[in-house]
């Protein structure tokens, strides 16, 4: 009987990012409870657990609740701009990867041509991703 | 395309963290930033869960 292989982008690979030190700054009227300097725990990529939703995102130390496992830098687009693809998508694609995936320095264990094919399968992650979908 | 795989491809898109029912992580707006903050305790392997709302 045959059988049908599953796509490249579910392979078994994975993808760590180190654990790491960023800073936030809250706006003005903000709660300052997660101000200042932050730690992100170390967090690997690798296939999802949940049937097609393509890949993971996997906590590799144990975390505590209220902490802040990544953080993404909200682009700034027209509100024109904003309404035509609210219409289309999720809000959630205004936002891109600001610290797990954006350098290459942080991935580690992978060769450079694992980085460019990952980089290639995910398209979104990088910072004008919303402008190609 | 507005099945399953349609939503799929977005949580993907999203940065890896998929949505579920029963989220263990949550989206929160700081500054010019958006965090993922723990919701609960968790423990080393788990999978980022979040609940998305597809309007």
């Amino acid at each position: 009987m045959r059988q049908s292989r599953p796509p490249v982008r579910f392979s078994q690979e994975e993808f760590v990012a180190k654990a790491q030190k960023t800073e936030l700054c809250p706006s003005e009227g903000q709660s300052t409870k997660n101000s200042g300097i932050v730690r992100l725990p170390e967090m690997g990529v690798h296939q999802s657990r949940i049937p097609k939703a393509g890949f993971g995102l996997f906590i590799r130390e144990e975390v505590r609740k209220g902490q802040i496992l990544t953080v993404y830098r909200r682009k700034i687009i027209s509100e024109k701009k904003a309404k035509e693809l609210k219409k289309k998508v999720a809000p959630f694609y205004f936002i891109h990867h600001l610290h797990l995936f954006c350098a290459d320095s942080l991935l580690e264990g992978q060769s450079p041509h694992s980085r460019k094919s990952f980089k290639m399968l995910l398209p979104g992650l990088r910072a004008n991703s919303y402008a190609r979908l | 395309m507005q099945g399953y795989e349609y939503f799929a491809k977005i949580h993907e898109l999203a940065g890896c963290a998929n949505s579920s029912s029963k989220p263990n992580a949550d989206f929160v707006d700081i500054g010019f930033d958006t965090v993922l903050q723990a919701r609960f305790d968790l423990k080393k392997g788990t999978e980022v869960l979040t609940k998305y709302s597809f309007r």
